[in-house]
């Protein structure tokens, strides 16, 4: 057996694994991308409107659940939904100094805990790794607590790098900057997404269209990716950089169906080509958090 | 390879269900393959195409066509390489359309090219795939049902209506494409 057939195997094997059944249970039509109309769906029977650039149709939605569903609708019920379930117990704070951001982030998270990420230089300590997190990890504290939790940037601080959707949107010109770690690299990969990518983390943008302003644009997006955002996940309207916006931030999900992903939405100035008037920027939990308060939105 | 279980041993399943066709209906069928096979499809397409979204888009115009037309559904036992067959056709004018037109729709999900798949933590699966995605979508779709849904070259030319030798040389020129990519890159 020839080595690079394993690899391939493997690569495949691996890539494939990223959809789940239960996500692909409630297959979703999404909008074509150029204005094919759908029929009927087939699975369950539902309409909800996507956020799409390039067309502003909504279009049948297959979900798991069959039952008739209506963007305002499926909004409605995202909007109001706390990000942590089960309060009132209490839970012994996990104790995540020297994990890696993602894996501590992601085990405070599973203990039903809120984690705010700040960053900061130290010559001692890896990138990417907590050095500290407050409660101190071991104490006993109430689901829900917020945690704080600081991560080396390593010795260089952070730079800020102009992420250009100009690529997939055609815009004449910059639309957003977002202090990322210096060691990051830009991420080769499908082209409409715009991202950089690096061992602690990782941040894309991309252009969304939706008319109707923010409040259906974010309660839109986290209705549309459950798999992403869990299934309740926490929208707080925001603004950012003095624009309208939102942050998604993943609720509690039992056992995640993609990589979680958390999300800021700016409204745009003037619309991009195509319609886009909202530009989303998903980083890892981890990372968005620290990078939210520096994004720049220009035109 | 469970994960693939799905899409193939559910042909013989798909046709048991259908021994008296005149007691199903064409949709109720369809949407017994839907069930069945959607996740799998989903599946090649995300190797061939890069991100779920499109790859979901892409196997629901699949099973749309169907359902408006309907006449391929008469022979169940053939409903799966059909259905496959739809798939890499679907795939294939994604990727036309997007080389053509730079309207792009967004996929929200990191593409699963990316590093941001969790799945592909590691990096050679990240380089593996990245040389693929450089390949001929010819070369691609052959790696891919070989490799990935382990077809037989014989399967793969039905598949892809080319014939066995093109299937045999694509693969060879993929792999050394690959092996050489790959060298370079470490």
């Amino acid at each position: 057996m020839n080595r690079l057939e394993e690899r391939l195997r493997d690569a495949f094997g691996a890539a494939a694994e990223t959809v789940r059944p239960e996500s692909a249970a409630g297959l979703r039509a999404r909008p074509a991308t150029t204005g094919t109309r759908r029929l009927a769906p087939l699975a369950a029977a539902a309409a909800v409107a996507v956020i799409v650039i390039g067309a502003s149709v909504s279009t049948p939605l297959l979900l798991a659940g069959g039952q008739h569903a209506r963007p305002s609708s499926t909004g409605t019920e995202a909007s109001s939904a706390t990000p942590v379930g089960a309060p009132a117990s209490v839970q012994v704070l996990p104790m995540v100094v020297g994990m890696s951001v993602n894996q501590g982030t992601a085990s405070l998270a599973a203990a039903g805990l809120q984690v705010t990420v700040t960053w900061a230089a130290s010559a001692a300590v890896a990138p990417g790794t907590v050095i500290a997190e407050e409660p101190a990890g071991g104490t006993h504290v109430p689901v829900g607590t917020i945690v704080a939790v600081t991560v080396s940037t390593g010795t260089s601080p952070s730079v800020t790098i102009t992420l250009q959707p100009t690529r997939l949107v055609t815009v004449s010109a910059d639309a957003v900057t977002i202090r990322i770690p210096r060691a990051w690299r830009p991420t080769s990969g499908i082209r409409p997404v715009v991202g950089y990518h690096g061992v602690s983390g990782w941040v894309q943008v991309q252009g969304v269209t939706e008319p109707a302003g923010v409040r259906a644009a974010c309660t839109g997006l986290a209705a549309h990716s459950v798999g992403h955002y869990g299934r309740r996940p926490a929208i707080r309207y925001l603004r950012i950089d003095g624009r309208p916006g939102c942050e998604i931030v993943p609720g509690m999900s039992a056992g995640g169906t993609a990589a979680p992903m958390i999300s800021a939405l700016v409204e745009y100035r003037s619309p991009l080509t195509h319609g886009a008037n909202f530009l989303l920027i998903s980083a890892d939990p981890a990372d968005l958090l620290g990078m939210i308060r520096s994004i720049r939105v220009h035109h | 390879m469970t994960t693939d279980a799905a899409a193939d041993s559910a042909g013989p399943a798909a046709a048991s269900r259908t021994v008296a066709p005149s007691a199903q209906p064409v949709g109720e069928l369809l949407a017994d393959l839907y069930r069945m096979h959607a996740v799998g499809l989903v599946r090649i397409a995300v190797l061939l195409v890069g991100d779920q979204a499109t790859a979901e888009d892409v196997v629901q115009d699949v099973f749309a066509r169907l359902q408006r037309g309907g006449a391929r559904l008469r022979e169940p036992d053939k409903a799966v390489p059909y259905l496959r067959t739809s798939v890499l056709n679907g795939c294939r004018s994604v990727l036309r359309t997007r080389r053509r037109a730079r309207l792009l729709r967004v996929p929200h999900e990191p593409p699963v090219w990316s590093a941001e798949a969790a799945m592909l933590a590691s990096e050679d699966r990240r380089a593996v795939l990245a040389a693929v995605a450089r390949l001929t979508g010819r070369q691609r779709e052959v790696l891919v049902l070989r490799y990935y849904l382990g077809l037989a070259d014989q399967e793969i030319a039905a598949a892809l209506r080319v014939s066995r030798g093109t299937v045999s040389s694509t693969a060879s020129r993929a792999l050394a494409a690959l092996a050489r990519e790959l060298r370079e890159e470490s």
